[in-house]
């Protein structure tokens, strides 16, 4: 049967040539099995392909302090910028769907030096907020952390001001550095959600965490 | 070289043409990645499933209209997420089903829960992506060759200097081996 498996692994690749196909399909006719194997393969790709997928690629610390080492991982940290700068420019909480849309542009970009710099240049700032804050390395404005508990939600850790609903568990706080922004940004890290909202005053909330949408609207109306 | 976008040529020429068998097969193959895309986007399994089925039903009806200029995957992600799309704009998307005739129903798969489906959440995926970078190094590097950079086995002979037959065996030998992950690691364990 290995054989038989090999060939269907082969016409999974699109690597048999015409004979060779019908006589592959000749054999998914037959050996209904076969089919099965081939939903696997399936599986198997969507698995392979998982971090193409992902939003930011966050590697370990070390990676993206050196910068210069990051950025010449060549592909995966471009599309890592561009993914970002793609997913960030989300305008308001009706639109922060995953916009998977852009992928093909990304996919293109990904290979253009020009974007990898200009995309390093506008957004550098916001990335390396995100991947120090993945890094449990961001700054927290020296304040008092802010009561939630109108919303349900218990400050369970008050120097990492960590919050908890029993459900759902975010880090929230508010940044010393400006980022100037206009609107929320949004990014996706693993299971967890990075949402970056400008307060009225300039400053800049962040929460990061196992959220969904409707909760931060909440917890945001309760703070502005 | 070959170029990537021919990957699936001759299975979609025997589809336009009528041939089920290569049909299914292409459904077969891209399903997973469809519904994982689809997923992403909703985050939700039942509308996934919805709305990959709706995909492979519009891609059936439009495949003739598939020129080659994409992947065929590229082609299929964009129907995928136009459908997605438009329904979420849809008022009454938390209501409804995608509404599917009798006629194209014809097409559905037949057992969506089977363990493909189950496999595809994202927990599972990320452990089965784990276990692909603890391949040893000679297949893992053909593998990922083929599929994350898309490389066509004679790009990969190029590359690693192997011959064509050593590729596609590593590669075969590479799935093989996290299909015994899956089924003894996740379904068993």
């Amino acid at each position: 049967m290995d054989k038989y498996d090999e060939i269907i692994s082969s016409l999974y690749d699109g690597e048999l040539d015409n004979d060779q196909t019908e006589k592959a399909m000749g054999l998914l006719k037959d050996h209904k099995d076969l089919s099965k194997r081939v939903a696997m393969y399936g599986v198997i790709s969507a698995a392979a392909k998982l971090e193409q997928a992902n939003v930011v690629d966050i590697n370990a610390k070390k990676s993206y302090k050196n910068k210069v080492l990051w950025l010449s991982n060549g592909l995966t940290a471009a599309a890592s910028v561009l993914l970002t700068v793609f997913f960030i420019n989300q305008p308001d909480f009706s639109r922060l769907g995953v916009d998977r849309d852009s992928q093909d542009l990304i996919n293109l970009a990904i290979s253009s030096p020009e974007a990898q710099k200009i995309a390093n240049l506008k957004e550098d700032t916001l990335v390396n907020h995100v991947l120090n804050l993945v890094n449990n390395d961001s700054n927290l404005i020296d304040q008092q952390p802010i009561d939630l508990r109108n919303v349900g939600f218990n400050l369970t850790d008050k120097s990492r001001r960590v919050y908890s609903n029993g459900e759902h568990n975010f880090i929230m706080q508010v940044e010393k550095k400006k980022f100037n922004l206009k609107k929320i940004r949004y990014w996706k890290h693993g299971n967890k959600d990075i949402y970056l909202v400008p307060l009225k005053d300039g400053r800049t909330l962040t929460l990061y965490g196992n959220l969904d949408r409707s909760t931060v609207q909440e917890i945001v109306k309760n703070i502005k | 070289m070959k170029n990537n976008n021919t990957e699936d040529s001759q299975l979609i020429e025997k589809a336009k043409a009528g041939n089920m068998e290569a049909l299914n097969f292409l459904m077969t193959k891209y399903y997973p990645r469809v519904y994982s895309s689809l997923y992403s986007y909703t985050k939700s399994k039942e509308d996934s499933e919805d709305l990959a089925q709706a995909t492979f039903i519009k891609a059936w009806k439009a495949l003739d209209s598939f020129r080659g200029d994409s992947a065929f995957f590229t082609w299929l992600y964009r129907i995928a997420i136009n459908l997605a799309k438009n329904h979420f704009q849809s008022s009454s998307y938390k209501k409804q089903k995608l509404n599917i005739s009798e006629d194209e129903r014809l097409y559905e798969s037949e057992d969506p829960q089977n363990i493909e489906t189950e496999l595809l959440h994202e927990d599972a995926l990320r452990s089965i992506n784990k276990f692909i970078k603890t391949l040893p190094e000679n297949l893992r590097t053909s593998f990922v060759l083929r599929e994350v950079e898309g490389k066509s086995y004679e790009d990969i002979a190029l590359i690693t200097g192997t011959p064509i037959g050593t590729v596609r065996s590593r590669i075969f030998r590479a799935r093989e081996t996290i299909l015994k992950f899956i089924n003894e690691g996740m379904l068993n364990g």
